[in-house]
């Protein structure tokens, strides 16, 4: 039982290690408030801001995110441009 | 026996929370739903000889002056459940200064809760509008995503076929540079209640030639068998019996700086006349030339719009190229396109819906237009634009003197309030062609004029 209760307490410390390590690279690095919305707290910004950001990280290309990484960011450009679109859409209503 | 397996059990349970909570804490962060809230809001304060918050042509001999404010919200929710999955809505609320309130007409007090109200003192009623609410599906690893739901839809031919929204179902499909798109609209049914319908089917391909020359083509099929009626639904007051096919080819290039656009739209089919009740063959076309140059310090933007007219459209056959209408009558195209202020629609219209061409099919007229305008950026704040829009009938179907519809000066000086806030200020003048001599009455209109100013912000 004490066996178990230490290889539990070694893996949770090791991965907390582990995740705590890989977020100060990514940190450094990759946006994780448009990756996963996180630490977005004290950003606030309106959505030409974000088109912006969201263009300039893919072209950070795979020297900084995964291709899965990439795709998502594709997906989230491609969902703002699309509610710019609907927000601006022309049509009077009468 | 019993405590060993006991021991097993739990030694098994928690080697698992052990590795259920180390796959956790080692993983990627995943996602939950993603909410995304945007917002836009706009307003125009206006006095004008011609707009007065209504819609159509508003000719008159002796105008008074109109000072109307309008406004408008929009909502916007976003919600993404996944890579593949994601729910796309937008709500909007628009009214008058001033119209409407406790759902009641602010000049008859009748109750007629309605759009466009509840701008009056109290702002009671129900005025809400839906822009979108669909889901939006791409099937995983796989260039294939569906939209499902009431859309908007904007056609590939400055909106002189279609602009609106609509119930319907869009498939797109992306190979390299090809982009496909295939969907289907339900305009108008009552299922319970009449077996006719109004559908749209649209067929759109895009092709991305090389940096400097896109290509397109388009299969468009508007189909109505749809049945006005009376209030008590015994008797027809209209009907469309119609069948257009839209076939069309649209390209862009670029030459240097300039930048050139184009298309050709050729309509066949028939449709139903209901002042001869009978149907007609139908056989037109709308063609348009645009371009965009840098000149001096700004840029120069030119348009010419060519929509076939009918000299005599309750004869015969019908050559006037129409884009679609809706059950009312009312066209559901908007050539904002020339940033005209009054000729045509403008981008910028919020309820006011005064033009002098309603739509480019200008009751079976048709149009000739030719449109010039300048922007000047002059500082990052400040900008400010000119047009000049002409106008004539494709075909003078009205016994009217004259072809002219008549030339539009206006002008837009637009200040930047911060980065996503502007003010502009707008003015614009029409001085009517032949076409409008004697045209009430044996007597001629007055020039339709306006002055805008308006406020508009989205985040």
């Amino acid at each position: 039982m004490k066996k178990i209760v230490l290889l539990l307490a070694l893996l949770i410390t090791v991965a907390a290690v582990t995740f705590a390590d890989e977020q100060k690279v990514e940190k450094l690095e990759k946006d994780l408030c448009l990756l996963y919305s996180q630490n977005c707290a004290t950003r606030l910004e309106n959505i030409q801001e974000k088109i912006k950001r969201l263009k300039g990280e893919i072209q950070k290309g795979e020297r900084v995110y995964t291709p899965e990484e990439l795709k998502k960011l594709q997906i989230k450009l491609k969902d703002a441009e699309e509610t710019i679109d609907l927000l601006l859409r022309p049509q009077p209503s009468r | 026996m019993h405590e060993v397996e006991r021991r097993m059990k739990q030694k098994l349970a928690l080697t698992v929370v052990a590795a259920a909570v180390a796959l956790f804490a080692a993983a990627p962060p995943t996602l939950a739903v993603e909410h995304d809230f945007h917002f836009a809001y706009n307003a125009r304060a206006i006095v004008s000889n011609f707009d007065d918050g209504g819609c159509g042509p508003n000719f008159q001999l002796n105008p008074r002056t109109n000072r109307l404010v309008e406004q408008r919200g929009r909502f916007n929710y976003g919600g993404r459940i996944s890579n593949e999955l994601k729910l796309v809505t937008q709500f909007d609320v628009a009214f008058l200064w001033g119209d409407g309130f406790y759902g009641k007409d602010s000049l008859t007090l009748e109750e007629n809760a309605d759009r466009n109200k509840g701008g009056g003192l109290a702002a009671d009623t129900v005025n809400l509008k839906t822009d979108a609410l669909y889901v939006d599906y791409s099937l995983p690893a796989k260039p294939l995503s569906f939209k499902i739901g009431l859309q908007p839809f904007h056609d590939a031919y400055k909106a002189t076929v279609l602009l609106g929204k609509a119930a319907g179902l869009v498939a797109t499909h992306n190979a390299g540079d090809l982009q496909s798109q295939l969907g289907w609209f339900l305009l108008q049914a009552v299922p319970e209640k009449t077996r006719r319908s109004g559908n749209f089917i649209v067929l759109d391909e895009k092709y991305k030639v090389n940096d400097t020359l896109r290509v397109g083509g388009s299969y468009y099929a508007w189909q109505s068998d749809w049945e006005i009626r009376n209030v008590a639904g015994d008797t027809v007051t209209r009907q469309d019996g119609l069948l257009l096919h839209y076939l069309g080819v649209n390209a862009e290039a670029n030459f240097g700086p300039a930048v050139v656009d184009g298309f050709f739209i050729y309509q066949n089919g028939t449709k139903f006349n209901n002042n001869t009740q009978t149907k007609q063959h139908v056989n037109a076309f709308a063609a348009n030339v645009s371009g965009r140059v840098p000149v001096g310090p700004g840029t120069l933007r030119t348009t010419f719009l060519y929509n076939s007219g009918d000299a005599a459209p309750n004869k015969g056959g019908r050559n006037d190229f129409t884009g679609v209408v809706n059950a009312d009558g009312m066209p559901e195209n908007y050539f904002y396109y020339p940033e005209m202020l009054l000729l045509f629609i403008n981008k910028y219209a919020i309820i006011d819906n005064r033009n002098v061409i309603h739509s480019p099919n200008n009751d079976g007229a048709g149009v000739i237009a030719g449109f010039i305008g300048y922007d000047h950026k002059l500082s990052d704040d400040l900008s400010v634009s000119a047009n000049v829009g002409l106008a004539a009938v494709a075909k003078n179907n009205a016994d009217r003197p004259g072809d002219y519809i008549g030339t539009e000066l206006n002008g837009e000086v637009a200040y930047k309030i911060n980065g996503n806030a502007n003010l502009r200020l707008q003015g614009g003048y029409v001085y009517l062609g032949d076409y409008f001599k004697g045209s009430i009455n044996g007597k001629t209109p007055e020039n339709p004029y306006t002055t805008r100013v308006l406020l508009d912000f989205y985040y």
